[in-house]
């Protein structure tokens, strides 16, 4: 294909730009795995501790191959991951930057639009923190929070500081939205995601009542919309576009017992910091059967806008339909009492006045 | 200290065409709960007012359809509510989601209510061919129906407290809530409808309708007071929201109570009825209005929250 402008290189056509690079380009660097130091105890960066070992570079898809059984990320995230095997996302806030790279890289990958203020027109500006994306929605899949510790008693804003934490679908093992939804457009992946068929979805907005994080919006096209996981990477054996783009490993991907271990071996380190506020969010089991993405937090939950103890709605499923049925029953009764009460009434008082005929 | 709500709620945008919904929903499933009660345990005087609660119920549910269907971000989807889009005509069903185990309940109830309205439509003036004194295959038609009526008028609280919204989310009275008042709506919409109504039909309807006004006073208090802080910042917060309950005990409750004991206020028991089943209408629809707008805030502009 030619260039349309002299001195630049043709335009490629998007499917083409889309496919990975090959792993064997000279000039990538090779992937380091970094031998831990003993008794090293250095600054804040994800490899201060002995991390699992991490993966080569393997064989990139080719386009036009049958989708490779196992992933091997990008040549930047290098990881090998398997169909059919959990992954997830390990947010470490403690090294988040808030440079939004995750969130724009997520619109670039998905095509998703720049939300509009209400003219459609302009970019909104929130007036109430640096942050104007605010929140995750049905066309921000990823939002990196911005968590203003500041004194607002003091005009100068004097030993003020920022928490940042990039914030996504928590893809729940026991997932609300999926337990609602009506229709079955919302599924469980091979890769243990959440995924929203939005051509199924009909637009009826359960799941957003049911999802204990807020996590999902309406898109313009009236269906359901948050982040993907980017299945259509990780069917391709690529990390997805945020971890990808995070360029202080805030954000890993991985298989999810790889990423739990190391999110364990990056809290250990942070307490033996004497951080011991650090704590992870939604890495255990007991927390919605444990989240496919969780996070690291130097913070309560609430501060970064987390629920403390987010729950499933069905949990009301067995009181709710109880009580229910209890008030069906006793509606029967009391309007079968209703009617047959004054059915009875009827006869006796037709009875009395067919004995009162007959006695006159 | 924690909220007893999850901060992180969203509102889901549920405004006009879903506070109609579930009114009419109600309605609909408490006038073929009364018709089948009647059948089933009336007497012949009743069958006039049976029949023409079976020619309103099917209307209706087609009505209460249409409202959900256009609230759908994409309607033209809404059978994927029902049958598997890929794997048609295979249902779609998960017991456990309200809205799925819903959609059954609507598919049923127009199915049964379909019939009724059919065999009131082509029998007139005779007797009915299903619907007939005596007849078995009628009498579970209407046991059936009596049935899916009042699932119809108590799936959408169920519902409502299967989220992770406050208020909705945080009382399970609200199943047993929507099903008494639902069933009262539909009877009073039956007190309305029917021109001549024999007395004996009309005495054993509204003191129907006082049992289970006396159940809906007592289970909305108990619902009230279940909400606890969630309450005090959803309900007591909102004056509109306080408003709209006030409406419901003492608009839709208490008065046609009082109107039904003494119709003599009215002048007469035709008119009482009528004012007393109206009221019960106002006080029906002020009720789904107050709780769809606890988290929602719904005023008549639409969603404030
Ligand atoms: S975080 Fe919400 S949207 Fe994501 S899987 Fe869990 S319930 Fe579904």
């Amino acid at each position: 294909m030619s260039s349309l402008f002299p001195g630049l290189p043709p335009l490629e056509p998007r499917a083409a730009q889309l496919q990975p690079t090959p792993p064997t380009l000279p000039n990538q660097p090779a992937p380091v795995t970094k031998e831990p130091t003993p008794g090293a105890v250095t600054g804040t960066g994800p490899s201060s501790q002995p991390l699992p070992p991490q993966p080569q570079v393997g064989t990139a898809p080719v386009p036009g191959q049958p989708v490779p059984f196992t992933g091997t990320g990008t040549p930047a995230s290098p990881v090998t991951f398997k169909r059919g095997e959990p992954v997830g996302f390990f947010t470490d806030a403690t090294l988040c930057i808030g440079c939004k790279a995750c969130e724009v890289a997520c619109k670039e990958w998905n095509q998703l639009p720049a939300e509009l203020g209400k003219d459609g027109q302009t970019l909104p500006m929130s007036g109430q923190s640096y942050d104007n994306t605010l929140h995750l929605s049905g066309t921000t899949y990823r939002h990196v929070a911005f968590v203003e510790n500041f004194d607002l008693s003091d005009p100068n804003r004097v030993g003020g500081q920022w928490s940042m934490m990039s914030d996504v679908c928590k893809h729940c093992v026991q997932a609300g939205c999926l337990e609602v939804c009506p229709t079955g457009a919302i599924m469980r992946t091979e890769f243990d995601t959440v995924y929203i068929q939005q051509d199924i979805c009909n637009g009826c907005r359960y799941c957003v009542t049911a999802c204990p994080f807020g996590v999902i919006e309406m898109t313009e096209q009236g269906v359901a919309g948050k982040c993907t996981f980017c299945y259509d990477r990780l069917q391709s054996g690529l990390t997805p576009a945020c971890a990808q783009a995070c360029p202080t490993a805030s954000i890993s991907f991985g298989p999810i017992d790889q990423i739990q271990q190391r999110a364990d071996a990056r809290l250990a380190s942070l307490h033996q910091e004497g951080r011991t506020k650090a704590q992870l969010y939604g890495r255990d089991p007991s927390m919605l059967g444990g989240l496919n993405a969780f996070f690291l937090i130097e913070d309560s939950p609430e501060k970064y806008g987390l629920p403390v103890a987010p729950q499933l709605p069905s949990r009301n499923n067995l009181p709710s339909g109880l009580l229910g049925l209890a008030a069906a029953v006793l509606t029967g009764l009391a309007s079968m009492l209703a009617f047959r009460k004054h059915r009875v009434e009827t006869v006796a008082a037709e009875g009395e006045e067919g004995g009162a005929a007959h006695a006159s | 200290m924690p909220p007893d709500f999850n901060p992180s709620f969203v509102p889901p945008q549920w405004a006009w065409w879903v506070v109609l919904y579930f009114f009419l929903g109600g309605i609909t499933g408490g006038t073929y709960f009364a018709a089948a009660w009647l059948d089933l345990f009336g007497d012949r005087g009743d069958r006039g007012i049976v029949r023409m609660a079976h020619l309103l119920a099917f209307p209706l549910i087609l009505l209460s359809a249409g409202l959900l269907i256009v609230d759908l971000g994409r309607p033209e989807r809404f059978l994927n509510m029902i049958v598997q889009s890929e794997r048609f005509p295979l249902p779609m069903f998960k017991p456990y989601s309200p809205m799925s185990a819903g959609s059954l309940i609507l598919a049923l109830f127009g199915a049964i209510s379909f019939i009724s309205f059919l065999d009131a439509v082509f029998t007139r003036g005779r007797e009915r061919w299903l619907h007939r004194a005596g007849s078995v295959v009628g009498k579970v038609i209407s046991f059936v129906g009596g049935i899916a009526g009042l699932a119809l008028a108590g799936y959408t609280g169920w519902l409502l407290n299967v989220t992770n919204e406050p208020v909705w989310g945080t009382s399970p009275f609200i199943s047993a809530l929507f099903v008494f008042s639902g069933i009262s709506t539909g009877i009073a919409a039956i007190l309305i409808a029917a021109a001549r109504l024999p007395d004996s039909t009309r005495v054993k309807l509204e003191e129907a309708d006082n049992y289970l006004m006396g159940f809906e006073l007592l289970t909305l208090l108990v619902f009230l007071l279940t909400l606890g802080s969630v309450g005090v910042r959803f309900v007591v917060g909102q004056p509109l929201v306080v408003l709209l309950f006030a409406v419901t005990i003492i608009v839709g409750l208490l008065l046609p109570f009082l109107l039904h004991l003494r119709p003599r206020l009215l002048g007469g028991h035709r008119t009482a009825t009528a004012a007393a089943a109206a009221l019960a209408l106002v006080g029906g629809f002020a009720l789904r209005w107050a709780v769809l707008a606890g988290p929602q805030g719904i005023t008549l502009q639409g969603i404030s929250l």
